[in-house]
C-alpha cells in the first residue's frame, strides 16, 4: 500500500473512531455507572441522521439541520428518559433487554412508516464539499476532515465537562463505586437523566454529521450499536477515557487493519486464496482484537478507576 | 507439623496495605481463632487463605503443598472447606439438597447429566449423615430459605462438613446471631474439635475464648501476637491495641 | 404453595401450544392453506431455539445476545455440505450441532471471564462477527445467500420433502429436547448450574469449577442452536446471513424472557407465541411490528412495576 493510501485509509480510521466514540461515551456511562442495557442506543444515532434529514427542508441549511437534529435528540433523550429508562434502573437486566428491544421495533418501524424504507441522504454542506490534494495524487474530502474534528471538538468538550465539573466529578466517583454516589446523597436518579439526554444528543450529532457520508435508513444503528459495544468491552466499562482509546484502535483496526492484511494476503496467498479469505478475515479483525484484549485483561484496556 | 500455613501474605489496594507480611499456621485438629478490630484485614487474609483474592507476595501451603495459585474449588477438592461471613445457602434447594450438592462436589461423577439428584442415595444418604450431626436432620425437607437465620448458619456448616475437610475456615459463623443461636453453634463446634483443623475469624470474644486452643491477633494488617489465649491475653501489646478497647 | 401450581400451568400451556402445533397439519389440509402448516413448523423450530438458549439464560442466569450465530452456523453448515452432495440428515444434523458447538467453546470461554452487561455485549460482537463471516464468503452467495436445493435425504429417502413429514420431525424434536431439558435441569448437572448462578461463590467453595459448569452449558445450548439452524435452514429453504442478525438473537432472547426465563416449556410457549403473533401481525399490517414493539416495551415496564411491588 502507497503512503497516500495508507494516510487515506488512517483519515477514514480515525472518523470512525470518532464516530464511535461520540456513541459509545453515553452509552458506556450508562453501564459503568447505572448497570442498565441499553440497546436502542443505536437508535439515537438513527434518530438523528432523519431528524437532520427532516429538519433540512424546514431550515433549508444542512448546519442548522444538524445542529437542530442535535437539540431534539437531547429533547429525545430526555424525555425517553421519563417514559421508559428512569422505570428501568435496578430492574433485571433481561427485563432492561426486553424493553429497549421494543423500543428499536417501534423506532425503526416508525421511521419505516414516515420515510418509508428506501435510504435517505443528507448534502454536504457547500462550504465542506470539495477535496483537499494529499500527496502522491490521491484526495480527501474536506467534509471527512469536519467530521473528524467536530468529533474531536465533541470528545474535548466531554472531557472538561467530566474533569472540571461537579456532574463530571460524580460520574467518575459512580464509575469506580456506585454505591458511593448515593451514600454521598447525590441524586442518582437526576444524575442518570442528565446522562442519559447527554447520550443521547451524542450519538444523534454523530448520526446527523455521518448522514452525509453514510446511507441514511432504518437498519443503521444496529452495526455502529455492536462495534460501540465493542469499544466499550474494550476500554472497559464507566470508563469514557478507555472508550475513546478503544474507539480510535478500533476504527484505525478496522479501515486500516482491512487495507494491510488485504495486502499482506495478496503478497502471502495465491490470488484465489486471497480473495476468499480476506474479506473474512478483515471483518472479523476488530472482534479478533476485543477476543485477545478479554483473553488477557477482562476488565478492558483502561477501567474506570476502583474497578477490579 | 501444620495443615494450612501462610508464610509472608502481602496484600495492597492502592496505597492501603490490607496483609503486610502475615505468617500464619494452623495445625491438625486444632481450633485456631483469628480476632483483631474491623478494618484489621480478617477478611482480606480469609479471602487468601480461601483463593479469592490472590496475594501480592507470599505463600498459602496446604499439607506442605504451596497452593498460593490454586483457584478455590481446587482447593476444596485438596480437603479445604469454609463458610462465608454472609449466609450462602442456595434458598430454593431444601436443606437436604444443599448438603446433597456438597457431596455432589467432592464425589464421583459431580456432573453427571441425567441422573436425578432428587432421591439420589449417593448423595443423600452422606447428607443426612452431615444434617444429623449439626443437628438438623427434622429439618431436612424444608426449603433452605424457609429456615431461620440460625438454621441457615447451621446448615452452612453440614455443607462444609459434609467435604469431610481437613480444614475449615469459618468467617464470624456467629455474626448476626442473637445469644441463644450463639451458643448453639459454639456448643456445635466444640463437638466438632478434632474432626479438622479450624480457622475461626470471630467478634464474639466468649466464643473465641471457649473454642480457640491458640490465638492470633490482626491489627492493621499485621498479626501482632499469636499463642495460646491466656497468654496472648495478657499481652499488653494486644491489651492497648484491641481488647482493651472492646 | 403457589409455585407448584404456577410450574404446572407453565405444563399445561406448552401442552397446549405443541397439541396446537400437531394439529397444524389437519388445519392446513381442511383449510387448503398451506401456509398454516409452514407457520407452525417455524413455530416449532422457534421454539428449539428459544429451549436452547433458556438454558443458558435461564438454569445458567447468563443473558446472551450472540444466539443467533449458532443458528446461523447450523444452517451454513448444511449449506455447505449440501454443496458436496453430502445433506444426508444423518451426516449433516450431527455436523451442524458440532459445528455450533465447537464455535460456542472459545467464544464462550472469552465471554465467560466476564459477567451481567458485559457478557451480553461479548456474545453480540461475537455473533457479529460470525454475521460478517458469513456475509463474506462470495461462494455461498455473500450477502444474499443462497437456496436449498433439495430437502437433505433421510438414510436416503426423500421423506422430509414432505412438509408434513418434516413437521412431525420438529414436533418430535421439539418434545424430545423439552423432556431431555427438564431432565437435566433436575440432574446433578443442572444443580450445579443453578448454584453457579444462585451462589457462585458457594459452589467453587464446595468444590465446582464454576465457569466450566457454565461453559458446558454454553457450548451444549451453542450445540442445540445449531440443531435449530439446521432445521430452520430446511424449513425456508433458504441460507443467508440474516440468520446470523442481531435482531434474531434478540428476539430470541424475548421469546425466553416472554414465557419466563425459568423453565424449558415456558420458553417453547414464548416462542410460539412469539412467532404466531409477529407473523399474525405482520400479515394483517405491513408496520404491524410497531404493535410488537409496542408490546414488547408494556410487557417489560409492567414486569419491572411488578417486580418492584412484590
Amino acid at each position: 500500500m502507497s503512503p497516500a493510501l495508507l494516510l487515506v485509509q488512517a483519515l477514514n480510521g480515525l472518523e470512525l473512531g470518532v464516530l464511535l466514540f461520540l456513541i459509545a461515551a453515553g452509552l458506556t456511562l450508562v453501564f459503568g455507572v447505572m448497570d442498565v442495557v441499553n440497546l436502542a442506543h443505536g437508535v439515537q444515532y438513527m434518530l438523528g441522521a432523519y431528524l437532520a434529514v427532516a429538519f433540512l427542508p424546514w431550515c433549508g441549511s444542512v448546519w442548522a439541520a444538524i445542529a437542530l437534529a442535535a437539540v431534539a435528540s437531547l429533547v429525545l433523550g430526555a424525555l425517553l428518559e421519563r417514559l421508559v429508562f428512569r422505570h428501568l434502573i435496578g430492574a433485571d437486566h433481561l427485563d432492561q433487554v426486553l424493553a429497549t428491544f421494543g423500543l428499536i421495533l417501534l423506532a425503526e418501524e416508525g421511521v419505516k412508516l414516515l420515510f418509508g424504507p428506501a435510504p435517505r441522504t443528507l448534502p454536504v454542506p457547500a462550504l465542506l464539499s470539495g477535496a483537499v490534494p494529499l500527496f502522491g495524487g490521491l484526495h480527501y474530502a474536506v467534509y471527512r476532515l469536519a467530521v473528524l474534528a467536530a468529533g474531536l471538538a465533541m470528545a474535548g468538550l466531554l472531557w472538561l465537562m467530566i474533569e472540571h465539573t461537579r456532574t463530571g466529578m460524580r460520574l467518575r466517583a459512580g464509575a469506580s463505586n456506585a454505591p458511593v454516589l448515593a451514600a454521598l446523597g447525590v441524586d442518582v436518579g437526576r444524575l442518570f437523566a442528565r446522562v442519559l439526554a447527554l447520550g443521547a444528543m451524542l450519538a444523534g450529532f454523530a448520526g446527523a454529521i455521518a448522514a452525509p457520508i453514510v446511507s441514511v435508513d432504518p437498519g443503521m444503528g444496529g452495526p455502529v450499536l455492536i462495534l460501540a459495544f465493542v469499544v466499550i468491552v474494550l476500554g472497559g466499562a464507566g470508563s469514557v477515557r478507555g472508550s475513546f482509546v478503544a474507539a480510535l484502535l478500533v476504527g484505525l483496526t478496522d479501515t486500516l487493519g482491512r487495507g494491510l492484511l488485504d495486502a499482506a494476503l495478496i503478497a502471502a496467498l495465491p490470488p484465489a486464496a486471497a480473495h476468499t479469505a480476506g474479506p473474512a478475515l478483515a471483518s472479523m479483525l476488530i472482534y479478533l482484537v476485543m477476543a485477545a484484549v478479554l483473553a488477557f485483561r477482562p476488565a478492558g484496556l483502561l477501567p474506570a478507576r476502583g474497578r477490579a | 507439623m501444620s495443615v494450612l500455613a501462610a508464610e509472608g501474605l502481602c496484600k495492597s489496594f492502592g496505597a492501603l496495605a490490607v496483609t503486610q507480611a502475615v505468617s500464619l499456621d494452623l495445625r491438625a485438629g486444632e481450633v485456631h481463632a483469628l480476632i483483631g478490630p474491623n478494618g484489621a484485614g480478617k477478611s482480606s487474609l480469609i479471602a487468601q487463605l480461601a483463593g479469592t483474592l490472590a496475594p501480592d507476595a507470599g505463600r498459602v501451603r496446604l499439607e506442605g503443598a504451596d497452593i498460593t495459585r490454586l483457584p478455590p474449588h481446587l482447593r476444596a477438592r485438596r480437603g479445604m472447606a469454609r463458610t462465608f461471613q454472609i449466609s450462602a445457602v442456595v434458598g430454593g434447594l431444601s436443606a437436604l439438597a444443599n448438603v446433597a450438592l456438597a457431596v455432589q462436589a467432592h464425589g464421583p461423577r459431580p456432573l453427571a447429566p441425567f441422573r436425578r439428584a432428587d432421591g439420589d442415595a449417593a448423595l443423600e444418604g452422606p447428607a443426612r449423615a452431615a444434617l444429623a450431626d449439626v443437628g438438623l436432620a427434622d429439618r431436612a425437607a424444608v426449603p433452605a430459605e424457609a429456615l431461620s437465620y440460625g438454621e441457615r448458619r447451621v446448615l452452612e456448616i453440614a455443607c462444609a462438613l459434609a467435604l469431610v475437610p481437613r480444614v475449615l475456615l469459618l468467617d464470624e459463623p456467629l455474626a448476626g446471631m442473637g445469644h441463644a443461636e450463639g451458643r448453639r453453634i459454639v456448643a456445635l463446634l466444640a463437638g466438632l474439635r478434632g474432626r479438622c483443623a479450624m480457622l475461626l475469624v470471630e467478634h464474639d470474644m466468649d466464643a473465641v475464648f471457649a473454642l480457640a486452643d491458640r490465638l492470633s491477633v490482626l491489627v492493621e494488617g499485621r498479626v501482632i501476637a499469636s499463642g495460646p489465649p491466656a497468654a496472648v491475653r495478657a499481652d499488653p501489646a494486644v491489651r492497648a491495641a484491641y481488647l482493651g478497647a472492646a | 404453595m403457589r409455585r407448584p401450581r404456577l410450574r404446572q400451568s407453565g405444563v399445561v400451556l406448552a401442552a397446549l401450544l405443541l397439541a396446537v402445533l400437531a394439529l397444524a397439519p389437519v388445519a392446513a389440509r381442511l383449510l387448503g392453506n398451506a401456509w398454516l402448516l409452514a407457520l407452525a413448523t417455524r413455530a416449532g423450530v422457534f421454539a428449539i431455539a428459544a429451549v436452547s438458549l433458556q438454558f443458558i439464560v435461564g438454569f445458567a442466569g447468563l443473558a446472551s445476545l450472540g444466539h443467533a450465530a449458532f443458528l446461523g452456523i447450523g444452517a451454513y453448515a448444511l449449506l455447505m455440505l449440501a454443496g458436496a452432495g453430502w445433506d444426508e440428515m444423518a451426516l449433516s444434523l450431527p455436523a451442524a450441532i458440532l459445528a455450533a458447538a465447537a464455535y460456542a467453546w472459545p467464544t464462550g470461554w472469552l465471554a465467560l471471564r466476564t459477567r451481567g452487561v458485559t457478557f451480553i455485549m461479548i456474545t453480540l460482537a461475537f455473533g457479529q462477527m460470525a454475521f460478517f463471516v458469513a456475509e463474506s464468503l462470495a461462494v455461498y452467495g455473500g450477502d444474499d445467500g443462497m437456496p436449498l436445493d433439495r430437502a437433505p435425504p433421510l438414510f436416503g429417502s426423500r421423506l422430509l420433502a414432505r412438509p408434513e413429514a418434516f413437521h412431525a420431525l420438529v414436533l418430535l424434536l421439539l418434545l424430545a429436547l423439552l423432556l431431555a431439558a427438564r431432565r437435566l435441569g433436575a440432574g446433578r448437572f443442572g444443580r450445579a448450574l443453578r448454584a453457579a448462578r444462585e451462589m457462585p461463590g458457594l459452589a467453587a467453595s464446595l468444590g465446582f469449577d464454576v465457569v466450566r459448569v457454565r461453559l458446558i452449558a454454553y457450548v451444549l445450548a451453542g450445540g442445540v442452536g445449531g440443531l435449530a439452524g439446521w432445521l430452520l435452514a430446511v424449513a425456508s429453504g433458504f441460507v443467508s446471513p440474516a440468520l446470523f442478525d442481531w435482531r434474531l438473537a434478540g428476539q430470541l432472547l424475548v421469546m425466553v424472557i416472554l414465557g419466563g426465563v425459568a423453565t424449558p416449556e415456558g420458553a417453547a410457549s414464548g416462542a410460539i407465541f412469539l412467532v404466531l403473533v409477529e407473523e399474525g401481525l405482520s400479515a394483517a399490517d405491513e408496520h404491524g411490528r410497531i404493535v410488537l414493539g409496542a408490546l414488547l416495551l408494556g410487557a417489560a415496564l409492567w414486569r419491572v412495576r411488578r417486580g418492584r411491588a412484590g
